[in-house]
């Protein structure tokens, strides 16, 4: 039997990182087929590629046994291969209706909009999803007055009242509720008795072996395995994803002092669910699992980023009360991002400025002599084996890992007692990557203490403590010594 | 090639860029029509755009702080303060002091609320401030009531126009000022947070700052610092002769910002430049007059100059990226 949908070979680069390599899929007719992977393996490239929002640089598509080549996602999608995406694609301002024709066909004469075919079908798309879902949600309402999971269902059904042949659904059932999930599978069932195909991206071990067919397995932007379902099990998946165990033969047990440093009681906010942690003083917190459960939520939580949060903190015996940053500085947290451009430098400004201004707002300085700053920000620099011309030299000059420098140096400037770093070593040269290792290690030798989210499994398995594994907001599993490898780490994060 | 580049650095610094075009404007002025660059002229010259030199002060520090934002109620603000000045000292120098006071306070709680409007209320820059323009102009038509406002008290003429050396007292106070300045934007906590938060206002913020607070701050120093200059306005000019006689301050202060090298987008420029701008703009408007162009021809060569040296900003912001 012909696939209905075949890839071939199929590479991606993105300038000098592999995104893909060598890809093979196949997807048959009536179908449903899991794309899964670990954080940043490919699996969304993937999905990409089929539909054309992104170029492959090598390799053949097939479909219906015939090559193709899209242009765009419209030529797929007028194929008959549509995606419903994890970022929404909703516009706020338009209401149900109006977004879920955005882009289809007219349905009526001489090209005119037939709003009342329109609104029919609507009604009956949300029909479907009666009783779990409130009663706003009608075809005239606006997009911006729904709520998170109300605006994935439209998504959804905006892609199934099109019916296309395949179907890509990229963590589609990842801000739906159990209810809401039960009718998408149905759905999708439906479609697969039509003799439809859907390629499903999850991270939810329970759904996949729930509906699924087959999966395909992504490693390294390489497809290691296809597996028939029905003769596969939980543990043979994980293996596929994490390969050949790794063992930490360089890993050397640190040992922190048993002295409890920072407690969170109950912390819920945003998408955090109880969220229960000690930390230790001069302890290494790794937070880890699939990305974005709530890792670096709760790192901004801590720096005074959700001042409507619920439950108790205590930092050296003393209740916290993280009303903003400005507050968490005061209680001695300094943060640390990877998206330096974003929440890190000031790229006009100097070496020295970007070092400097945590420490005078946290010291309470108004007033200074540039050339006593100096003094004072070299011996940190120094510290930090910063190799640079001139402190007045703008700091863009720098290369990234250098940059990550500078921040960390503003930070030890305010004498942090906790330092929350969210993926800090994104985008830095690998020989930084092990002295900022390193640094994080010797601060906390002096007592620092680090909590760390980090989407590299292998930097945070080799270089954290103790890593918590965050599933959907809530911690589901604290690894340690031997459990601290990818395997478990996985296992815990896809229950 | 290699030894070139510090120089082009300094040919491409935007301060160095205003002098060079100010000194030029004063020779070419010379040629056509002598006189013009005699000690006395360029004194007089300096001495009108001491006032400008102020207000583009605040609006240097508005607009330092970044995310576009702008205040265009410096000039009617201008207005308030020389009308409300000269209405509380009453044209007596026993209340000078209390009239300098109620200026200073007014002024600033005036550009509290442009800041609040525009940080906490999210209403455009733009649009606030020129609102707030409006409400401020009625503000002086009330206080005036129509009818003539006694004019500046013996002392305040004496402390602008009085002469030192044959350098009248506006001068003096302007090199002070931006002697102040500068040490405010470079050795003070405030003036080096405008230049990050311009610069990352997220960073910023993680850094610890309130910058809401400092941006709505900064607001009320802009509003303080045009109702300064029409105080001292009305002490060169002794009586108010119109209700629109601050007006012109409010393109001239943008247009000097620029022309010092401060980026609209917020983060970058001192005070140094703007100052430069501001005689720039003078020796301009100067030359103009000599060369018998009329009020509103200068008016358009003043918005002409901003959008084309908007033009070649935003050319370079393009190529650096």
């Amino acid at each position: 039997m012909i696939p209905l949908l075949k890839l071939k070979g199929v590479s991606k680069r993105f300038g000098g990182v592999h995104a893909l390599r060598q890809c093979n899929f196949s997807l048959q007719s009536g179908e449903i087929h899991f794309l899964i992977g670990a954080n940043g393996c490919g699996k969304s490239t993937l999905s990409k590629i089929i539909v054309c929002a992104l170029e492959k640089d090598s390799g053949e598509i097939l479909y219906n046994g015939n090559p193709v080549n899209f242009s765009n996602p419209g030529d797929a999608r007028q194929a008959g291969i549509d995606v419903v995406y994890q970022e929404l694609s909703l516009i706020p301002d338009l209401s149900v209706q109006e977004n879920m024709f955005l882009g289809s066909r007219n349905q009526g004469k001489l090209g005119f909009t037939d709003t009342k075919a329109q609104e029919k079908i609507c009604r009956a798309a949300l029909e479907r999803f009666k009783g779990v879902v409130s009663e706003n949600l009608t075809p005239d309402i606006p997009v911006n007055r729904l709520t998170a999971d109300e605006r994935q269902i439209v998504e959804i059904l905006k892609v199934f009242i099109r019916e296309p042949k395949v179907i890509i659904l990229d963590e589609a059932s990842s801000s739906l509720h159990s209810t809401q999930v039960e009718i998408l599978f149905n759905l999708v069932r439906e479609l697969k008795e039509k003799g439809h195909s859907v390629i499903m991206i999850s991270h939810k071990m329970k759904e996949l072996f729930e509906i699924g067919d087959r999966a395909t397995i992504i490693r390294n932007g390489l497809t290691v395995a296809t597996v028939e379902l029905k003769e596969s099990s939980h543990e043979e998946i994980v293996t596929h994803m994490v390969g050949e165990q790794y063992f930490s033969a360089d890993k050397i047990n640190r040992v922190p002092k048993d002295e409890i440093f920072l407690t969170i009681k109950d912390l819920s906010a945003g998408k955090l669910k109880d969220i229960n942690l000690t930390l230790f003083k001069g302890e290494i917190l790794g937070l880890s699992g699939l990305q974005g459960q709530g890792q670096s939520e709760l790192l901004l939580t801590l720096f005074g980023g959700h001042p409507e949060y619920k439950g108790d903190l205590f930092l050296d015996g003393k209740k916290l009360n993280l009303r903003s940053p400005a507050h968490s500085v005061r209680d001695g947290f300094a943060y640390i991002s990877g998206d330096r451009k974003s929440y890190g430098v000031f790229p006009v400004r100097s070496i020295l400025e970007n070092t400097v201004l945590a420490y005078l707002k946290k010291t309470g300085r108004k007033f200074f002599s540039r050339k006593s700053l100096r003094s004072e920000v070299l011996p940190i620099l120094e510290r930090l084996d910063l190799i640079y011309d001139n402190l007045d030299d703008s700091i863009s000059q720098l290369s990234g890992g250098n940059q990550q420098k500078i921040i960390i140096g503003r930070w030890l400037m305010t004498g942090p007692k906790v330092i929350l770093m969210d993926d800090p070593t994104k985008g830095v040269d690998i020989k930084t990557k092990e002295e900022l290792y390193a640094l994080m290690k010797e601060l906390c030798d002096t007592g620092v203490s680090i909590i760390w989210n980090s989407s590299e499994d292998q930097e945070i398995l080799r270089n954290a403590d103790r890593v918590l594994v965050l599933n959907d907001g809530w911690i589901v599993d604290e690894l340690r010594e031997d459990r601290l490898s990818e395997y478990e780490l996985y296992k815990a994060a896809m229950a | 090639m290699k030894n070139l580049k510090p120089v082009l650095i300094y040919v491409k610094n935007p301060t160095v860029i205003a002098t060079g075009i100010a000194l030029l404007l004063l020779v070419v002025g010379e040629f056509r029509a002598p006189g013009f660059a005699k000690f006395s002229q360029i004194i007089n010259m300096l001495t009108v755009a001491s006032f400008l030199g102020i207000v583009a002060a605040g609006q240097n520090l508005v607009v330092l702080s970044g995310k576009g934002v702008i205040d265009l109620s410096v000039g009617k603000m201008v207005t308030l303060g020389a009308i409300l000045g000269g209405a509380i000292a009453n044209g007596m120098d026993s209340g000078v002091v209390l009239a300098f006071m109620v200026v200073m306070i007014v002024t600033f709680s005036v550009g509290i609320l442009n800041g609040i409007g525009v940080t906490l209320i999210g209403i455009p820059p733009l649009i606030m401030t020129l609102s707030m323009g409006i409400v401020v102009e009625s503000m002086s038509r009330f206080v005036t009531g129509g009818l003539a406002v006694k004019g500046a008290t013996p002392i305040m003429s004496t402390i602008v126009t009085g002469r030192f050396l044959d350098i009248p007292g506006i001068i003096y106070i302007w090199i002070v000022f931006t002697v102040l300045m500068i040490f405010f934007q470079n050795n003070t906590r405030f003036g080096m947070s405008l230049y990050n938060m311009g610069n990352n206002d997220e960073a910023a913020r993680l850094s610890g700052l309130n910058v809401t607070w400092l941006r709505i701050t900064t607001y009320g120093l802009s509003s303080m610092l045009a109702g300064l200059a029409g105080f001292f306005y009305l002490g060169y000019l002794g009586s108010i002769y119109n209700i629109s006689l601050g007006n012109k301050y409010t393109l001239a202060s943008v247009v000097a910002v620029v022309v010092g090298g401060v980026s609209l987008s917020g983060g970058k420029g001192g005070y140094l430049g703007v100052a430069v701008g501001c005689i720039l703009l003078q020796f301009l408007e100067s030359f103009l007059t000599v060369q018998s162009i009329p009020p509103w021809g200068r008016e358009v060569i003043m918005g002409v100059t901003l959008l084309v040296l908007l033009t070649a900003y935003a050319r370079e912001k393009k190529l650096r990226q």
